[in-house]
């Protein structure tokens, strides 16, 4: 199925009210280009439509927010036309429609099932499309922000995100939930429990409370992080102006930066190594060592016997000895006296173990001494404190070259990043896997921080549980179908992942220069790139771009619900020759794809379009203040190309976008019409 | 919903893997109509405890 936007409308928000229609051309490889200068509210017109898609309310913050600064009214409205084809049905249309009220800050969705009929309170999606239409699957195909950055990004799991949204995977992650519920709920039914059972039962008991603690402090730093990473990316753009307007302090940020990183992988190669070390004694203190070596020493010199207790144990038990004698009453309780003076073959496995481990971890702990791991991470320590003070110092100059306007921006950025790096330490804790379930299963349930380590400990309590209750069955069938839910969890996501990387393949060898030696190695959390199974890195901007595209669109063709790519600022970051790139080959990736973008995006990216694409829609939007009369004036003269409402015009004549360059004038001007 | 055919292959091996093979069309059934929405907690009651039956004739 085809899903494409025919259009929206938009009155009384945060960005010029207009009445935009992509019906012009064929909407099948179809390319939209709209134009608006910074400031006209292009990443409002993206909220809306992810709004509009998913039937997610916003917070009565943002709801406030989406008002227009000159709408004297406290309504305001978002209309979204959809158009729904298959291969061979007739197309459908489908009309979301967003009533904002400002005074109580709500909005109130309406849906319009097709043109025959009329709006019906609420979100209604078709049923084909209600899978795919919620928040984590819409951001498969609507790119804002640093949507390209973070799909490549090794520290982030957003591609293996899209996957498990788009086929459903997420959702069967929480069947083991509802596999869990049934079995907690047939338990509780079942007959009179013993006082050892009751304390287990009370002890798991609180362990559950600890875990939905967790669970709770860990959706809430996930939410925390989201909106403030949304925000710096809101803030970046502001950010980077000011940083490449000192063009001298820029190179030297860059250059520090990149060293910091540096010096931060290196401490944290040296502390990981460290860590290990310090698990082992003898490592520490050469007191430990030369003691378990001592002991060591007199284990070997001490004769094991060649025989155990449990030959003497069964040698009592037979009616004859092995010389022949015949073994009695009070024979039998003399061999089984003095057979006590021997070791179990238990013993014996546990003392060649002791030999075996000292030797082990003597060799292992002279390896590490060898390597000088304390050396090495003090040299990490002290290169980052260095590195990481010539950064601090750049970054206040940076700021005494500031204006004052431009200071409040950089210490905002400063503080959104050390909130983002302290939630992400914090998110890390809590889903740290760093102490065994029988450890912290022996202290105290609150000193446990760590969601996955309590998940550990329950199964281990609720397995103990099982064995002196009626529930023995039960448990291990519920965990056997539980682990294989989880296994299929995996191979799917291995399946999946595996073909979507051959598909995304083939479409980037159709948008990279040819010859280019790029592409996904694997997909593993992230997308994982490089060439013939060497990884890299880093990719150009241009070749991060089509990566990232290839792979969203890929995803969506797999799904067999071929959704439109929408796409804020979709060649800011590309060289002209890598926009071209891009241009040529737009209409063959994806049949629908509307990019919002800023003037100086253009150059090569329009060329490329106007030569490759049939279906080609141009849309200039921008506000009719006092700087952009010129452009009023160049209006085209059929007025069936522009029209103009009381706080917009919305142009779709070809040469005026050519020629629309955008002056740059700030937002909030007086409006000339 | 229909599950994604690299989904079904998945449980498919799952379960053979764990030694239940005859269990993987009734898991199928299970995922499928659990991620369609379509199961109230009842239905996964009885669904599961037909899979349980199933895994233990197995056994």
């Amino acid at each position: 199925m085809f899903v494409s936007i025919s259009g929206w409308e938009t009155k009384g928000l945060r960005c010029p009210d207009m009445n935009v229609s992509f019906e012009k051309t064929a909407l099948k490889n179809q390319i939209n280009l709209v134009l608006m200068p910074n400031g006209t509210g292009k990443s409002t017109i993206i909220e809306l439509i992810s709004t509009a898609l998913t039937g997610n309310t916003l917070n009565s913050e943002n709801i406030s927010s989406f008002k227009g600064n000159d709408n004297l009214e406290d309504v305001g409205h978002f209309i979204l036309h959809l158009k729904l084809s298959q291969e061979k049905d007739r197309v459908k249309s489908i009309t979301f429609q967003l009533n904002f009220d400002f005074i109580s800050n709500e909005i109130n969705f309406f849906t319009k099932q097709d043109d025959t009929v009329g709006l019906e309170q609420g979100w209604h999606a078709p049923v084909a499309l209600q899978p795919f239409l919620n928040n984590k699957c819409v951001e498969v195909f609507v790119f804002k922000g640093d949507k390209v950055a973070h799909l490549l990004n090794k520290e982030r799991n957003d591609a293996e995100l899209a996957i498990k949204a788009f086929f459903g995977i997420s959702k069967i992650e929480d069947l083991n939930s509802s596999i869990e519920d049934d079995f907690q709920s047939r338990k509780k039914t079942g007959p009179q429990t013993s006082q050892a059972e009751t304390q287990r039962k009370n002890v798991l008991f609180r362990w559950y409370e600890r875990l939905k603690e967790l669970e709770e402090q860990k959706l809430n730093v996930e939410k925390y992080l989201e909106t403030i990473e949304k925000e710096h990316e809101q803030k970046k753009q502001r950010y980077e102006a000011i940083i490449s307007g000192q063009k001298s302090n820029q190179v030297k940020l860059t250059e520090l930066t990149s060293k910091k990183n540096k010096a931060i992988s290196e401490m944290s190669s040296a502390s990981i190594k460290m860590m290990s070390a310090i698990r082992n004694p003898m490592f520490i203190s050469d007191k430990i060592q030369n003691k378990l070596l001592n002991l060591k020493q007199n284990l070997d010199k001490m004769k094991l016997p060649g025989t155990s207790i449990e030959f003497f144990h069964e040698l009592a038990k037979q009616p004859k000895c092995i010389c022949d004698r015949d073994i009695d009453k009070n024979a039998e309780k003399s061999i089984l006296l003095n057979a006590s003076t021997y070791l179990s073959d238990d013993h014996i496995l546990i003392v060649n173990g002791i030999k075996k481990d000292i030797q082990t971890y003597i060799d292992k702990s002279n390896d590490q001494k060898d390597e000088n791991l304390l050396d090495a991470l003090k040299n990490a320590s002290e290169n980052f404190i260095q590195t990481n003070q010539l950064l601090m110092r750049h970054l206040n100059k940076i700021k005494d070259d500031a204006t004052q306007d431009e200071k409040v921006v950089l210490d905002d950025w400063e503080m959104l990043t050390a909130n983002i790096a302290k939630a992400r330490q914090d998110l890390d804790g809590l889903l740290a896997d760093d102490i065994s379930e029988r450890t912290a299963s022996s202290g105290p349930e609150s000193a446990c921080n760590s969601v996955i380590v309590a998940k550990k400990v329950i199964r281990l309590r609720e397995e103990e549980l099982a064995e002196i209750s009626n529930n023995k069955e039960d448990f291990y069938l519920k965990e056997k179908l539980k682990n294989i839910i989880d296994n299929t969890i995996t191979k799917s996501l291995d399946f999946i992942s595996d073909e979507l990387k051959n598909k995304s393949n083939e479409k980037l060898k159709k948008i990279l220069v040819r010859g280019t030696r790029l592409e996904i190695l694997s997909i593993n959390k992230s997308l994982q790139i490089g060439y013939e199974g060497i990884s890299q890195k880093d990719a150009s901007g241009g070749q991060s771009v089509s990566i990232a595209y290839s792979f969203a669109t890929s995803i969506l063709e797999r799904s067999g619900i071929q959704f439109p790519l929408i796409v804020d600022h979709p060649v800011t970051a590309l060289q002209t020759s890598a926009r071209r790139g891009l241009g040529d080959n737009l209409a063959k990736i994806c049949h629908q794809f509307i990019g919002f973008v800023i003037d100086t995006e253009k150059e090569g990216f329009l060329p490329a379009l106007r030569e490759s694409s049939k279906n080609l829609n141009l849309i200039t939007i921008f506000r009719p203040i006092e700087g952009n009369i010129p452009y009023l004036q160049k209006l085209p003269k059929d007025s069936k190309l522009s029209v103009k409402t009381s706080n917009g015009v919305i142009c779709s004549d070809y040469q005026f976008f050519e020629d629309f360059t955008d002056l740059n004038l700030a937002e909030g001007e007086k409006s000339v019409l | 919903m229909e599950i994604d055919p690299l989904i079904k292959k998945a449980i498919q091996e799952s379960c053979v893997e764990a030694g239940i093979s005859n269990c993987s069309l009734p898991i199928t059934k299970l995922i499928e109509r659990f991620v369609s929405n379509e199961l109230q907690p009842a239905q996964i009651n009885s669904s599961l405890q037909a899979i349980y039956q199933l895994m233990k004739d197995s056994e």
